[in-house]
């Protein structure tokens, strides 16, 4: 398309946009709302999602060895962990020690500890993971690739409050993606009847356009661009909304939850283009929806 | 310009529209096609501006198979054609350079060309120093003449009018018809569709094609088919 045929679809659409000013409005503000609830379940859910991060950098999986396993068996499978991509570092804790630490841990006690014919503590290895290797998914398959290596009892991990915050962040995926899929196929309606609208008012227009020889991309494109507008608009208007949100509501937290919470991702580049590629799409989805229908061969 | 061949129009089952119509239009040719209301002159002219297309049979149009031609290549057959109907067509709400402007500026002409063709355009029908006067403000005589302008901005090879004159009054319809001399003089074809077999003697020259309830019973030039066109009129 020549750029002067650009500059006067350009020009269509922003006129399109005030054919209906109040209808716009009413659009814009849709597009706003529905991106800023599906925002929030994106915030809560990265929040959650570092949350789990940051506990897994300071969690360690401790694995119970069965007293036949071998001093030079420890070793080896000590040396084998430590290669593991998602494993930072591996500590051994002996029988003994273990017993040793029990003894300092009862303090005036430790003579109840006197009575025992032998130590009935196991052996030991701490896994310490990576930083970021304590996602849910991540945690599982260790868990289970160390429980099937022979010699070991028993594998202990933060699973309780892991397996409560997996589930917490599940839901709020489901929760998430489904609201939020209606919610944009709403908004994605609420688009293309602006658009039909807008359409119904420029019929007569549009007729005599196709009658002096416009094609159907050109007369599509000012309406396609209406949508795009709505949707870009509304996206920045959301993206806008959250940060406000975002700083009002943090600044008003303790600074080690502010930390815990992902404000640095709601404000991230990458999140703000997400988010405006979402309501162009948004936006141009529902009007190519009304042109599908209305310009029909 | 025109060659229809056998060519059939039917909108339900075997109620035809238009029936087996042959009909050539040569280029530089005014030519009338009349008729009584429900002739099928209205259908034979949407037929050759592709505003619907024909059951049967074929029609060219400046070398174009109008049966072949793909829905997306209409638009540019149409940028060819230049069509004035009864009701103007026009947008009340934009003057009449912008009427007229809408014909130019869809094919995506430079301002200052439009400027030129759109001055030069109602020069031609009249209206200079109207340009900027909403169209709805003006007579029906004005606004058929913007949509004359309108027509013929683009310079069409052919130029089609639907009934243009039957919402004027005698005299606008003779300022009208007048123009349509002016713009087949400078070569364009014309085909006017009437059913007041009064203008084509203010035509001289002018070739006829009849139409009777979707058939075509006599066609050539005004002067050799007086006997039938009385006969029909009897």
């Amino acid at each position: 398309m020549p750029f002067r045929l650009t500059g006067y679809v350009l020009k269509k659409a922003l006129e399109h946009l005030l054919v209906n000013p109040f209808l716009s409005l009413v659009t814009l503000s849709t597009i706003t709302i529905s991106l800023v609830i599906l925002g929030l379940f994106g915030v809560v859910y990265l929040s959650v999602h570092q949350l789990f991060n940051q506990w897994g950098d300071e969690f360690s999986v401790t694995v119970y060895l069965q007293d036949a396993v071998s001093q030079s068996d420890v070793e080896t499978m000590r040396s084998e962990l430590a290669g593991w991509p998602e494993v930072d570092g591996v500590t051994y804790t002996s029988k003994a020690q273990a017993m040793a630490w029990f003894r300092s841990q009862l303090q005036d006690y430790a003579g109840i500890l006197d009575g025992l014919k032998e130590n009935p503590l196991p052996a030991s290895l701490d896994l310490k993971l990576r930083p970021g290797q304590a996602g849910p998914g991540t945690v599982d398959q260790l868990v289970s690739r160390l429980r099937q290596r022979p010699g070991v009892t028993e594998v202990h991990y933060g699973q309780r409050w892991l397996a409560r915050l997996k589930i917490f962040m599940e839901m709020v995926r489901l929760v998430g993606m489904t609201v939020g899929g209606l919610l944009l196929l709403a908004t994605a309606l609420v688009v293309s009847n602006t658009v039909k609208l807008t359409f119904y008012a420029r019929q007569a227009e549009l007729e005599i356009m196709r009658l002096v020889g416009a094609t159907n991309a050109f007369i599509k494109a000012p309406f396609l661009i209406e949508g795009l507008l709505h949707g870009l608009g509304g996206a920045a208007l959301a993206a806008g909304t959250l940060m406000l949100l975002s700083h009002l509501f943090l600044s008003h937290l303790h600074i080690p939850l502010r930390l815990a919470l992902a404000p640095d991702a709601v404000l991230s580049p990458s999140f703000i283009a997400a988010f405006l590629g979402i309501g162009v799409l948004l936006g141009l989805l529902g009007s190519a929806f009304s042109l599908r229908r209305f310009l029909r061969p | 310009m025109i060659q229809i061949y056998h060519v059939f129009k039917a909108y339900t089952g075997d109620q035809y529209a238009l029936f087996d119509v042959t009909l050539e239009v040569g280029k530089g040719d005014f030519l009338f096609l009349i008729g009584p209301s429900g002739a099928g002159k209205s259908t034979l002219l949407k037929l050759i501006f592709c505003a619907e297309q024909a059951t049967r049979g074929q029609i060219l149009v400046d070398g174009v198979n109008l049966q072949r031609l793909k829905p997306a290549r209409i638009p540019y057959l149409r940028r060819k054609i230049g069509v004035v109907f009864q009701d103007f067509k026009l947008l009340g709400d934009r003057t009449a350079f912008a009427n007229v402007a809408l014909a130019l500026e869809v094919l995506g002409h430079p301002h200052s060309y439009i400027d030129k063709k759109v001055r030069q355009a109602l020069r031609l029908v009249g209206l200079e120093g109207k340009e900027q006067h909403l169209s709805r403000r003006l007579s029906g005589g004005e606004q058929q003449r913007i949509a004359i302008a309108r027509a013929v901005a683009a310079d069409p090879v052919l130029v089609l009018a639907d009934e243009p004159t039957g919402n004027l009054d005698d005299e606008i319809t003779k300022d009208i018809l007048e123009l349509f001399r002016e713009i087949n003089r400078r070569g364009t074809t014309v085909v006017v569709a009437t059913h007041n077999r009064d203008l084509i003697d203010r035509v001289p020259g002018a070739k006829v094609a009849m139409l009777r309830q979707g058939i075509l019973i006599a066609a050539g030039a005004r002067e050799v088919l007086p006997f039938r066109l009385a006969a029909d009129a009897g």
